[in-house]
């Protein structure tokens, strides 16, 4: 287990004047141990404690790659969103808060497509004989079958509409 | 309007048949597979309220033009107790209806980019952030349907 000193054993330790820069740095570092070791709640409790109203743009894109990389998945879309509103010309900032925010409603009123019940029949009579290859399927009939997604794909004129994937 | 509340507002809007399907390596429980559209074909996905985003298939990145810049760059997920590299991107996907009403949403997706010798041991999945979170959805097991509609 990893132990973090607490800021003020740091502060006691240190010169009567404390080196903000350096205090700041060191709550960044605790971040980037967290992430290090995959520690999902002490990286969590880390980014608990840093005033982020006081961090830069670079600090933020930087939390949220370490969110990210610690797996503390829904603190790196709030970190991304709070640095996007903060810094609005960062355009870093500005593209992980539009790739992590939460999913939205784009057309709710969109036809139904009877081909997924011809396509889901096919699969269920017939996909055990391709186990392990890629498959391309229109109205429940086979077009292709390839070993790979690539391969598939150069079998066909075009992939637009088909029903494509790997058979597990 | 495919399910209501008792007032008459709508819980799901859309419905579509689902596979349950054994597809987690060293598993053969079940799983709830269900077609999507992704970038202009449709697939298949498993519905994977634990894990997040929709993580595609490897391979799925030949099939779809994605704009290497628009990349979030490398995250790491650990799916099933192994660990990805990968790139988040913003796409489109439609949950596909055979009754009532389809389904477009814009989603975080997670696409793996695989180490020489890593294998991938997975369909596609329909995590909980990033993709089915704030939609409604519930399933009849007794007549293998899948309900979906937005909050």
């Amino acid at each position: 287990m990893i132990h973090f000193p607490e800021r003020e054993d740091v502060r006691l330790q240190r010169a009567p004047l404390v080196d903000v820069t350096e205090d700041r740095e060191d709550r960044l570092a605790r971040l980037e141990i967290a992430a290090e070791t995959g520690d999902e709640t002490a990286f969590v409790q880390a980014a608990s404690e840093i005033d982020w109203s006081q961090r830069s743009a670079a600090d933020f894109a930087r939390a949220v790659h370490l969110a990210l990389a610690a797996g503390a998945h829904l603190l790196a879309r709030n970190l991304a969103a709070r640095g996007a509103r903060l810094y609005p010309d960062h355009q870093e900032l500005q593209k992980m808060a539009h790739i992590l925010a939460p999913p939205r409603v784009v057309k709710a009123d969109l036809p139904p497509v009877p081909s997924v019940q011809a396509n889901l029949e096919w699969m269920r009579a017939r996909a055990a004989e391709y186990c392990g290859r890629w498959v391309a399927l229109k109205e429940g009939v086979l077009l292709a079958s390839a070993p790979t997604a690539r391969e598939l794909r150069d079998q066909l004129p075009t992939t637009a509409g088909l029903f494509l994937t790997r058979v597990i | 309007m495919v399910l209501q509340f008792a007032d008459g507002r709508a819980f799901a809007t859309g419905a579509c048949p689902y596979r349950d399907q054994p597809t987690f390596d060293r598993t053969r429980t079940p799983r709830i597979t269900i077609a999507v559209w992704i970038g202009g074909f449709q697939t298949q996905a498993v519905v994977d309220t634990g894990g997040v985003y929709l993580v595609c298939d490897p391979e799925i990145r030949d099939l779809l033009n994605l704009n290497p810049s628009a990349s979030l760059g490398i995250a790491t997920l650990v799916i099933r107790g192994y660990e990805y590299r990968g790139d988040l991107h913003r796409v489109g996907m439609t949950l596909l209806a055979k009754q009532g009403e389809s389904l477009e949403l814009e989603v975080t997706a997670f696409i793996p980019r695989l180490d020489p010798g890593q294998e991938w041991r997975f369909p596609s999945l329909l995590g909980l952030q990033g993709c089915l979170e704030f939609l409604r959805f519930a399933v009849d097991p007794g007549t293998n349907v899948f309900y979906f509609g937005p909050l």
